[in-house]
């Protein structure tokens, strides 16, 4: 029995074989790994392109008290135009941006459409800073692997994006709200 | 006689060149390798041109509604908007025929679209070349106030 055991393990026929289903096995291990590295990357724009939106929508609300301050006359804005006067900052009222952002990544993050990559689960927002002409949000979101990790259990992974933003006054003749040039 | 003695010699020369081991390593590699890795390339293929298509039209999505958004007004938005997919889509390497199905669809809020406040929301999608599978992306856009 001892002597055939020893004659088969030294026997080369199929030895082939195990060096293929090996190899297979390692090939199907590193697909599972770059498919959850690819679903990443695409999420990962996907969050960024949420992120920049909700910081659009909090830079664009003005903080009218501190804007309609000072005194303007008629000789104003052409002295301003002579002189080439730098624009003041327009002011953002922090209290509703945080407001407004969260409600643009609820937006987002409720989305069923093509807007958000189905892998993403909720966005949240973990950081806002806001100096009063200009807005910095950050914010994470778990994404779902679509393998699980070979010889893990790591399913998901957090991902973090960064995005500010400010405004900037357009040049242009308005009247009552209309621009005319 | 002669015949069946050629015969027989030609079955043991068939026997024994059946039962030579030389080159059966080749014969296992192409039975086993090729059932098993043929799927897993066509897979890798697939997966690459389906990665790369999401990411394309996200970009496109973002930059399109950009163009629009930060345009003065509506048509000068579409017509921007349009030329910066087109530009965009041949530099990130969509073909000639890709670039003719591009849809661009807007919801807004407001009408016109193009209005202070207003949201804005572009869908985007293309037939991909090779697979002709339809790839389709959104993005959504608040208009400045002070447009």
């Amino acid at each position: 029995m001892l002597n055939r055991l020893r004659k088969l393990l030294r026997d080369e026929r199929g030895s082939l074989s195990v060096v293929i289903m090996g190899l297979f096995l390692i090939t199907v291990a590193s697909l599972m790994v770059m498919s959850d590295v690819a679903t990443v990357l695409v999420a990962k724009r996907s969050l960024a392109q949420a992120t920049e939106a909700a910081a659009q929508r909090g830079v664009h609300t003005l903080d009218k008290s501190a804007y309609y301050t000072g005194k303007g006359t008629m000789f104003t804005a052409p002295l301003a135009l002579i002189t080439r006067r730098e624009h003041e900052p327009i002011p953002i009222d922090c209290n509703r941006a945080v407001i407004e952002v969260m409600l643009e990544l609820r937006n987002w993050s409720n989305d069923d459409g093509s807007m958000k990559r189905h892998e993403l689960q909720g966005i949240v927002l973990t950081d806002l800073k806001c100096d009063g002409s200009s807005v910095e949000i950050s914010t994470y979101s778990e994404v779902k692997f679509p393998f699980t990790i070979p010889f893990s259990k790591m399913d998901s992974a957090i991902l973090t994006a960064t995005a500010g933003t400010t405004n900037q006054v357009q040049e242009g003749f308005y009247l009552f709200g209309i621009r005319l040039h | 006689m002669k015949f069946k003695r050629e015969s027989v010699g030609l079955l043991k020369k068939l026997q024994s060149g059946i039962r030579d081991e030389h080159g059966s390593a080749i014969v296992e590699f192409v039975a086993l390798a090729i059932p098993l890795f043929i799927p897993i390339f066509m897979y890798l293929n697939n997966f690459a041109s389906v990665s790369g298509n999401e990411e394309i039209v996200r970009v496109l999505a973002r930059e399109g509604l950009r163009a629009y958004v930060a345009s003065d007004n509506d048509h000068a938005g579409r017509e921007v908007s349009a030329q910066a997919l087109s530009v965009i889509a041949h530099h990130l390497g969509l073909t000639a025929t890709e670039i003719q199905t591009l849809s661009v669809r807007f919801d807004c809020s407001n009408n016109p679209c193009l209005s202070a406040n207003g949201r804005i929301r572009l869908t985007i999608s293309y037939v991909d070349g090779q697979s002709h599978r339809t790839v389709e992306a959104s993005a959504q856009e608040y208009v400045s106030p002070w447009m």
